[in-house]
């Protein structure tokens, strides 16, 4: 820890909220001794260290973020564990906008049916999941578009017009 | 965010508080002789001894071996809390709770009294008296 805090105000401080993210976290510990278990928790600690200023995620590299888009299955798999969740920040060492769209695209992988049948079936698929869908690109999801329908009345006479009430009397 | 996003971020696919329901379903006090639990109730990490507690103190529970002896020792030192469970056979287990939650702590507990981990979900059927 000298190491990390040694050098200047700025990184002692951004290792002390690595620290955080990652110092707190705990283990069981089980041992035995003449007829006694001693179960306790255990501090983990991670041997890495404090993240660098300039060390970059691996998807940011040299300022070019590469666009990942849920058809990349391989590159996704990367990220993920046998049984198809994915993996936290602090263990995939990405940036915190490169996770979220690697969130998303895993997410839009599993709707396109595009990992198959590895990751079991168990994906939300109720309902109109059950067909795959397509996307543009992994924000369209968000867009919402309006479909036009040529040659209707339906966005002029979307409301009535004639003979409404102004006020509802109860009276009358 | 939908529920499949929560489902698949962190590798969650267990709610905490269910498991722990699960886990206290699974109590059984057969193989065990006594339990002593040692606290004190101003260390600021009591609540998973708290909810051992309460847990093997349920009717259910003290039915599967009512010749369980359980003593508490309250004390004022500020150390973490523990408690010393004595089997049938002799055998001692020691748990330090600090740091651990309540369902690490019912689940290490159930497996090392030789019962399953977690018990089954739904509805069961009263138990005759």
């Amino acid at each position: 820890m000298l190491r990390l805090y040694g050098n200047n105000l700025k990184s002692a401080l951004e290792s002390a909220v690595r620290f955080q993210s990652t110092g707190h976290k705990f283990q069981t510990k089980e041992e035995k001794k003449d007829g006694t278990t001693y179960v306790s928790m255990e501090r983990v600690s991670d041997s890495r260290g404090a993240r660098k200023e300039e060390e970059l995620c691996s998807l940011c590299t040299c300022n070019v973020p590469v666009k990942l888009s849920y058809k990349d299955v391989l590159i996704l798999e990367q990220f993920m564990r046998d049984d198809g969740t994915v993996l936290p920040r602090q263990l995939t060492g990405l940036c915190k906008k490169q996770q979220l769209r690697m969130e998303r695209c895993v997410m839009q992988a599993y709707w396109s049916g595009l990992f198959g049948e590895k990751f079991g079936t168990e994906a939300d698929r109720a309902g109109y999941k059950r067909f795959n869908r397509y996307w543009k690109h992994d924000m369209s999801m968000y867009q919402l578009e309006t479909k036009e329908r040529h040659g209707t009345w339906f966005y002029i006479k979307r409301y009535q017009t004639k003979n409404q009430p102004l006020f509802k009397n109860p009276l009358n | 965010m939908s529920q499949f996003w929560t489902k698949i971020r962190y590798g969650v696919r267990w709610n905490p508080s269910e498991r722990l329901a699960l886990a206290t379903r699974a109590l059984n006090l057969q193989k065990v002789k006594s339990i002593d639990i040692s606290m004190d109730p101003l260390h600021h990490d009591n609540l998973s001894i708290r909810t051992f507690w309460h847990s093997i103190m349920a009717p259910k529970v003290r039915l599967t071996n009512p010749n369980v002896r359980v003593k508490t020792d309250i004390r004022n030192d500020r150390k973490a809390p523990f408690f010393v469970a004595t089997l049938d056979d002799g055998q001692k287990l020691h748990f330090n709770t600090e740091n651990m939650t309540a369902m690490d702590l019912i689940m290490n507990f159930n497996r090392l009294t030789g019962q399953p981990e977690i018990g089954k979900a739904g509805t069961r059927p009263r138990t005759k008296i």
